[in-house]
């Protein structure tokens, strides 16, 4: 068998598995709460492993390796900003947001806000979901075009072909199997891609000769590549620094991340699931990262003559055995596919869920919700295929805001709720469209180039906006009651 | 970004494979201590070039570095798993 078959073999069956995973769920597919939620059943090595790979897409095993490739050490802030957010969400938020959705019977995040907020005009939940689309919507449309684009790649299909081959698995085993498939394929995606970031990275520094002469070897090609303040200094240092650490800030508002705990079946789950995915997370931020620097030793021309970010394949490839540098290969994809799956449900669980069966009051309860969540996974999916196909701009326009627009319209909301008694409906709402308005404003106005990444300020602003409208409110309503 | 790398991806990752199978020894080797001559060799493929004949004096490595790469990430874990085996149970 060639090496390039044996790749080829490999994927195939690690789509095959993704495949069989969703059939399986399926059969465990009966009512709203198993197809939005998996009956809040989740253990916690799937809660940990699958809502960590969900929050992480292709940016981490190509992204982060090119950056510290190009960057240097500096580049690694990335890593304590990312674990930060880890910590918030899962010590912060994970416990209280699900005790919270456990007692209010939530199952999407507009519901838990409804719920926490009373929502009598349906203006919470909309302002959610309107959010929420604007977001994902374009997010999923670009994921499946990388999908495509990855199934060009590795398995040698037209544009065309890998869009379809991609997108329809992502759609089959989603609709299918519902929030189980996803938790699920999550899980063993994010399985392979922790196993690729300790491998491989292990494998070239030894290679190279070792922590050590790695270190010395960057430092004598340019000492601000060892340098943890890299080639900054003043303004642009903390710019870049703060803009690195502030990615975390993003982590309490993906609504496909928390949903993850909001199906966990238990406190103690909760408890297991933080100390599993901080490791996770140690092992997979750290990895891309060294795996970057031990690459800019092995392969230095590689910044001069390629993309940086085609480090890990480039690597697995040369280095590895057909069968591993398939399995390797397979990391990417599931980077990739495990965030546009994750994506792809809570959009449909936003149309179907959201808007028609509590906005418009349609189609509630039983087997007419699941149908209703399939029917929107597969006219999203569709959709979103369409779009990747022509490439339409517009929608991936949309994109730029995604993380940052989430992280900042409802991380501080949610961690306001979760923690105080402070907001009121009308101060989670300015928080919301605060929160992404300023995201919006900041990045059109060029102020994330040149000041700081969006997601810092907006965050802040929308968290003062939504204590500020808070409290007028309530001072307003104290003023008109008797004396 | 990540589509451009994806469409250039097959073309690049087909040179090197290909001057992989003819050529297979020695693409990384560890830098040595001692003064080495450039490999004088032919490189077929220019992404695989080491660095192993540029490195020849051992430059210092910023404390910070060793703190930022190897004890950060230590202390985080080591955070993460004694949070859990001690208790932890107040707000889970």
């Amino acid at each position: 068998m060639t090496p390039d078959a044996t790749i080829l073999a490999v994927c195939l069956v690690y789509m095959a598995i993704l495949l069989g995973i969703g059939f399986a769920a399926a059969r465990l597919t009966r009512s709203p709460e198993d197809f939005f939620l998996a009956n809040r059943s989740l253990g916690s090595w799937v809660t940990a492993i699958s809502s960590t790979a969900s929050s992480e897409s292709g940016w981490v095993v190509l992204g982060t390796v090119g950056m510290a490739y190009t960057e240097g050490v500096a580049a690694l802030w990335y890593a304590p900003g990312c674990l930060f957010g880890y910590w918030v969400n899962l010590y912060l938020v994970a416990p209280r947001l699900r005790r919270e959705a456990e007692r209010t019977g939530a199952l999407t995040i507009p519901d838990l806000l409804a719920a926490r907020f009373g929502d009598p005009f349906k203006a919470v939940r909309s302002v959610a979901v309107a959010i929420i689309l604007l977001c994902l919507g374009g997010y999923v449309a670009a994921q499946m075009t990388a999908t495509g684009k990855a199934m060009v790649a590795i398995l040698g299909l037209t544009y065309t072909q890998g869009i379809w081959f991609g997108g329809a698995i992502i759609v089959v085993y989603t609709l299918m199997g519902g929030f189980r498939a996803v938790s699920w394929t999550d899980f063993f995606q994010g399985a392979i891609m922790a196993a690729a970031l300790v491998a491989m990275p292990l494998l070239v520094v030894a290679e190279v000769g070792g922590y050590g002469a790695m270190l010395r070897a960057l430092a004598e090609n340019d000492p601000a590549l060892v340098s943890v303040w890299g080639k900054y200094s003043g303004f642009a240092l903390f710019g870049f620094v703060t803009g690195l650490l502030g990615i975390g800030l993003g982590y309490p508002g993906q609504p496909h991340v928390l949903t993850r705990y909001m199906a966990a079946s238990g406190d103690e789950k909760i408890r297991q699931t933080q100390v599993i995915a901080m490791l996770w997370g140690v092992l997979v931020f750290y990895g891309s990262g060294i795996l970057g620097l031990a690459g800019r030793v092995a392969m230095p021309l590689l910044g001069q003559g390629g993309d940086p970010e085609q480090l890990f394949p480039l690597l697995s490839r040369q280095m590895l055995h057909p069968l591993i540098a398939g399995v390797m290969l397979a990391a990417i994809l599931s980077a990739i596919m495990s965030t546009v799956s994750s994506q792809l449900l809570v959009a449909a669980s936003a149309v179907s869920r959201d808007l028609f069966e509590n906005t418009f009051g349609l189609a509630r309860g039983g087997r007419a919700s699941v149908l209703g969540g399939r029917i929107a996974v597969l006219a999203l999916g569709a959709a979103a295929l369409l779009v990747a196909l022509e490439e339409v701009r517009a929608v991936f326009w949309f994109v730029l805001f995604a993380w940052s627009g989430l992280g900042a319209a409802f991380g501080p909301v949610l961690l306001l709720a979760l923690w105080t008694d402070l907001l009121t409906r009308n101060g989670a709402i300015a928080g919301m469209v605060t929160g992404f308005g300023v995201t919006v404003a900041w990045k059109l106005g060029g102020l994330s180039d040149r000041v700081i990444y969006e997601l810092v300020p907006a965050f802040l602003l929308a968290g003062l906006a939504a204590l500020a409208v808070s409290r007028l409110e309530r001072r307003r309503t104290r003023s008109r009651l008797p004396a | 970004m990540l589509s451009d790398f994806l469409a250039s991806l097959h073309v690049t990752e087909r040179v090197c494979w290909n001057e992989r199978e003819r050529a297979p020894a020695s693409r990384f080797r560890p830098p040595d201590p001692g003064p080495r001559t450039p490999d004088p060799g032919p490189r077929l493929c220019p992404f695989f070039a080491t660095m192993r004949a540029e490195v020849t004096v051992s430059a210092p490595i910023p404390l910070s570095t060793h703190v930022f790469l190897v004890v950060v990430p230590a202390l985080i874990a080591a955070a993460a798993l004694l949070r859990f085996l001690l208790g932890g149970r107040r707000d889970a």
